[in-house]
């Protein structure tokens, strides 16, 4: 069982990131105050990695992540961010975050699970490539996917039926 | 070295206020500076924006004739451009159009000598960047921009110090305040050489990294945020004196220093730079290139 914490700016935040922990495999608590997230961080059992739900209209990420990178204790634990596509995009092309994984929130909740699962064993080290991997993929433009070799193609009819709807 | 303790109060009586610490932080003009974000990604700007934080407002355009629109309604001092380099220059000419003096900071991995030469960017941002970094390195550009660092040594004038000295002490961080007088110092140094004072402030950027440091008038003042022990921030700041007397050639230079801690937050920042003042005074009695703490 893994020890999550939750935090997002509002209580509506919180409600819809909670459809993705709740599960046996998942220990979690949640709250909207960076204080009470400061406090429990700073406790004598923190909890194994935090998750940031920062959805479309979401804020405070941003004072969240240097509050808990300014404290000692709280800045090695684990960060999760999920994200929606936009600024999930940004924060992986531009944002060099300590010890953070970027996911989109439209995350298949198995999948989360296993990502959760190795960060609780490894870290973060090894997301940050696979995610950027997969934010790409899913960031594509309309443009990318009419030209991009996958894109459904005309079909070609063969001859023989030509010929049937010909003459 | 000996740490004077005087009596406050017939100190701060005996002088006048100094003209550099004259400007009361509480009386700041409050400015709003805009900040024009072209990129395509509109998931960047919300971001730009809760890292600033209040004081700047962030515009966002996914194009030029967003931007070019956002211009003309906002006058946004500065454009933080996100594209390659030729996209780049042609956004950067036609606002200019728009706007004669606005600056840009470019961002994108193949700018090239190019756009430089003809837009001369307040900065070039290498992308991965930290939260942190991006923070300085934009504030950095608007405060040049706005002709608030000191050209010759590339230090923060009073202005801008106080705006981030106001901002590390609504965190209440701890640390000493110190007002370092440079007069001396070009007097003593070669007047045919003006690098002397920017290999002052060369010294100083280099021994306290990290710090807040800001020139005002004829004085480096600074702000070293730390939990070290006085005894520690002495031996700093006596290195710092070191160098710089090294620095200018010649021996006989006079440097006189003055410190403050902000060991309790009674004390307003003008308060502890006007300490740190007091420090420098009691130095220029004491004899040469010491540092004094007015306690």
């Amino acid at each position: 069982m893994t020890d999550i914490l939750l935090v997002s700016d509002s209580p509506a935040n919180i409600n819809i990131a909670w459809r993705h922990f709740c599960y046996k495999e998942y220990n979690a608590s949640a709250t909207v105050s960076i204080d009470a997230a400061m406090e429990n961080l700073s406790s004598d059992k923190p909890p194994k990695i935090v998750v940031y739900y920062y959805g479309s209209g979401a804020s405070g990420f941003i004072s969240f992540y240097n509050t808990v990178k300014e404290n000692e204790k709280s800045a090695k634990v684990p960060l999760v961010v999920l994200a929606d596509v936009e600024q999930q995009k940004a924060l992986l092309r531009h944002f060099k975050l300590e010890n953070t994984a970027v996911l989109g929130i439209s995350i298949d909740d198995s999948k989360l699970m296993d990502i959760m699962r190795m960060i609780a064993r490894k870290g973060t080290a090894d997301i940050p490539a696979l995610q950027l991997a997969n934010a790409k993929k899913s960031v594509r433009s309309v443009s990318d996917r009419l030209f991009s070799s996958n894109a459904p193609r005309e079909r070609k009819i063969p001859d023989t039926m030509r010929r049937r709807g010909g003459n | 070295m000996i740490i004077s303790i005087c009596p406050l109060a017939s100190n701060l009586k005996a002088k006048p206020i100094p003209r550099f610490l004259q400007q009361n932080l509480s009386q700041l003009r409050i400015k709003m500076y805009k900040l024009l974000i072209i990129d395509e990604n509109t998931g960047f700007a919300p971001i730009i924006s809760e890292i600033l934080g209040e004081g700047y407002q962030v515009l966002s355009a996914a194009g030029r004739f967003d931007a070019e629109e956002a211009v003309l309604k906002e006058a946004p001092q500065l454009a933080l451009v996100n594209a390659d380099e030729k996209s780049c220059i042609d956004i950067a000419e036609s606002l200019r159009k728009k706007k004669e003096n606005l600056r840009f900071i470019f961002m994108g991995a193949d700018i090239g000598k190019q756009s430089f030469k003809k837009f001369k960017p307040v900065d070039k941002l290498e992308l991965p960047l930290s939260p942190k970094e991006f923070f300085d390195r934009i504030e950095y550009a608007f405060f040049s921009s706005e002709g608030m660092i000191d050209e010759l040594t590339g230090l923060l004038k009073k202005s801008a110090f106080d705006i981030r000295l106001k901002r590390l002490m609504k965190k209440k961080t701890a640390g000493t305040f110190f007002c370092l007088s440079i007069d001396a110092y070009s007097y003593a140094s070669n007047p045919a050489n003006p690098l002397q004072e920017q290999m002052a402030a060369y010294a100083m950027k280099k021994e306290l990294e990290g710090s807040l440091l800001g020139l005002s008038g004829n004085s480096f003042i600074g702000f070293i945020s730390s939990a070290e022990a006085k005894a520690d921030m002495q031996k700093r700041l006596d290195k710092l004196i070191h160098t710089m007397c090294e620095a200018a050639d010649k021996p006989e230079v006079f440097i006189s220093a003055g410190a403050a801690e902000s060991a309790d937050f009674d004390y307003s920042p003008e308060d502890m730079l006007l300490y740190a003042d007091k420090g420098m005074e009691l130095s220029r009695n004491a004899g040469k290139n010491c540092i004094k703490y007015y306690n």
